[in-house]
């Protein structure tokens, strides 16, 4: 029985939640047992973690012992006919892509980072932008194995209770070890995608509802800082396949997917440099501005992009959360019904200009309803709000979070616990007489 | 977004702490000795400030062996840690004149050794973590030893000295150390004695120190006009001091 190493500091994607962890990365199933082995000796529980990109404190466990899956990330198996692969729960998002689209396949769902792991995917239920037509990814995974307590593995078919208890299950105790995924085919490895500002909530809202039957991706990118008559104003980016063209490539090599990758003419240190005297700051309005605006002069327009650079926007800049240190910062995503969510989203913007901390980047996206027992998206929308950590706005952010809790609270909304740095989950699971 | 382990919190100037953060919708996760006390306490600031995440961890201070099960329990229920702040404390009058060894030793333990234990835990947690603020309420009767109670000034420097140990230490490593020294503060230690002044109620004295901590302070006195007669008692000739010294 070999000892825990040495405690080594241990973060969330959003740099504010962190512990101190000793670490460990098995690379096989035998380390794996090993590992968990080790921690039951010591009697501590440990944290499972993928690749560390759920923003919060979902991975980290304060003093406690951290198993990292990343090394479990074989690909097992891959079935043309059907498009389902098998895969350890380390394997990545962009390991997968770059598996898939040389054979003309797709991940069903992507989060914004390719950098993720199908063990986090699953144990999240993560979504993307294309939540509407296509749910979390927990809807399209066949089946999963976990390492049982006393050592085997158990296959677990999608359509069981076991299944609904792992899929979404966060703190699962039995780690998830391999993901069978149903991949989509795909004709072209491009999207038409169209641009278009939208001047206020209810037109966003309604742009963004109209759009979900026609398009596959819906996503809004909201300037928070406008008050007003513009309060909500968008620019929404709406995608679906590319209709090839006779002799037009297919774009299905890793290349031709990266090669539609590009920021502009600045190199990324310097856009790095920028980003850290800019983050924290409110120069964010006018980051903010200027995207509204560039994008409002341009008009409604359509250009192809390939499902990389469309997908896959946190890893244009690689790095860049690190321009957030050293408060870090944190998101928080609000889940609202429908019905509720043109009120409820008035009154998130109105919170944040009443106690003056205005998230620096908005995300809002269209979800169809998860009828699984874990699932946190009902039929609705979902506004993702960055905000950074700082020393001056600590305590009125920690405020403006709470609001947001009575918010989800008191019109039937959720909280999800990838996004979630501010225990949000657990108190409205709390709040509801429920377990999260 | 502080994330609170207030140590010693159940009573007087801690328990105003806990309820100062507890207001401020922070998460505040105390250590006491009483089980009971804490549990009554935890439920008091849950019912009275929902926006907050309270949470009671039992530590007996004078147990070395539950220091650090304590300090990890604390931890995994605070999720990470902001703010260390160590508050407890005890004073023992006696008549002023006769020392009271066990007495003594008893302050010593808790005032100085525990908190040694426990901020040491503490900064290494914070050291690899590269970030967050621990403070330690010292005393400005730490700053002279005085004829009235030669064993509380003595554990007070202790922790004044160890806390600035900590503070050159952990500074390259982007850790905050503060020590706070208040006066005379409102509560069960200072009740019923005589000759006090410039006295500052324990929710004042909570606030402050709240307020300070979050501004990054290294080193203040509650009130403020404290530091002004510390300068002077600091500068008070040995043998002036000796046959003219406060009490």
């Amino acid at each position: 029985m070999s000892a825990l190493p040495v405690p080594e500091r241990v973060e969330g994607f959003g740099l504010y939640n962190v512990s101190v962890s000793p670490v460990l990365r098995p690379s096989s199933l035998e380390a794996l047992r090993d590992a968990l082995a080790a921690c039951a000796a010591r009697g501590e529980a440990p944290v499972f973690r993928g690749a560390g990109c759920s923003y919060g404190d979902a991975s980290v466990n304060a003093a406690g012992p951290v198993i990292e899956m990343t090394g479990l990330n074989a690909i097992a198996g891959f079935d043309e006919a059907t498009g389902i692969v098998r895969a350890g729960a380390g394997l990545t998002l962009g390991a997968l892509w770059k598996f898939a689209i040389p054979r003309g396949f797709w991940p069903p769902v992507v989060t914004g980072t390719m950098h993720i792991t199908l063990g986090g995917a699953v144990a999240m239920n993560v979504h993307g932008k294309n939540g509407w037509k296509k749910g979390t990814i927990g809807d399209h995974v066949e089946s999963v194995s976990v390492l049982k307590g006393d050592g085997r593995v158990e296959e677990i078919p999608r359509g069981t209770p076991a299944f609904d208890d792992v899929a979404g299950n966060w703190r699962c105790v039995d780690p998830i070890v391999e993901v069978a995924l149903r991949l989509k085919k795909v004709a072209s490895g491009y999207l038409d995608v169209e641009a278009f500002v939208t001047p206020n909530l209810a037109a966003t809202l309604e742009a963004l509802d109209r759009a979900k039957d026609d398009w596959d991706y819906v996503v809004g990118w909201m300037d928070c800082w406008r008050t007003g008559k513009g309060l909500g104003r968008s620019v929404v980016h709406v995608a679906n396949e590319h209709a090839l063209k006779e002799g037009e490539s297919r774009g299905w090599s890793v290349a031709e997917q990266i090669a539609d990758v590009h920021m502009g003419p600045l190199p990324a240190p310097i856009l790095l440099l920028g980003l850290r005297l800019t983050a924290s700051g409110p120069q964010m309005r006018l980051v903010n501005l200027a995207k509204y605006a560039s994008a409002a002069v341009h008009g409604r327009h359509r250009y192809r992009q390939s499902l990389v650079a469309y997908s896959f926007l946190l890893d244009y800049l690689p790095g860049w959360n690190e321009a957030y240190r050293p408060g870090g910062f944190i998101q928080y995503q609000l889940f609202m019904p429908k019905e509720a969510a043109e009120a409820a989203f008035r009154k998130a913007l109105r919170l944040q200009h009443k106690t003056g901390v205005v998230s620096s980047l908005a995300v809002i996206k269209r979800h169809r309803a998860d009828p699984s027992p874990r699932g946190y998206a009902p039929d609705g929308f979902s506004l993702a709000l960055d905000f950074p950590v700082t020393r001056r706005n600590a305590s009125r952010l920690v405020g403006l979070c709470r609001a947001f809790d009575a918010l989800l609270l008191e019109c039937g909304g959720r909280a999800y616990k990838a996004k979630d740095c501010v225990g949000s989950v657990e108190r409205l699971a709390g709040a509801r007489g429920g377990r999260p | 977004m502080k994330r609170v382990i207030l140590v010693g919190a159940t009573d007087g100037l801690g328990k105003a702490l806990a309820e100062v953060y507890a207001a401020r919708g922070f998460w505040v996760t105390i250590l006491g000795r009483s089980r009971q006390k804490l549990d009554t306490l935890v439920a008091d600031l849950r019912n009275r400030f929902p926006v907050a995440t309270v949470n009671g961890v039992v530590c007996d201070l004078s147990d070395a062996a539950r220091l650090e099960p304590a300090f990890r329990e604390a931890l995994a229920v605070t999720g990470h840690c902001d703010l260390f702040l160590y508050n407890a404390g005890v004073m023992h009058h006696g008549d002023g004149v006769t020392s009271e060894p066990a007495r003594d030793a008893e302050m010593m333990a808790v005032n100085a050794v525990a908190a040694v234990r426990l901020l040491g835990l503490a900064a290494n947690w914070f050291r690899v973590a590269g970030r967050g603020q621990i403070a330690g309420i010292s005393s400005i009767a730490g700053d002279r030893g005085r004829k009235g109670n030669p064993a509380y000034n003595a554990s007070k420097a202790a922790l004044t000295t160890f806390l600035e140990g900590l503070r050159n230490r952990l500074a390259p490593f982007g850790v905050t150390v503060s020590t706070v020294k208040p006066g005379y503060v409102g509560t069960r230690m200072t009740a019923g004695k005589s000759g006090l002044f410039w006295v500052v109620s324990a929710a004042d004295a909570a606030r402050i120190i709240a307020d300070r901590l979050e501004k990054g302070h290294e080193v203040f006195y509650v009130t403020r006009r404290w530091a002004l007669l510390s300068l002077a008692l600091r500068h008070v000739p040995r043998f002036v001091f000796k046959r003219l010294g406060p009490p």
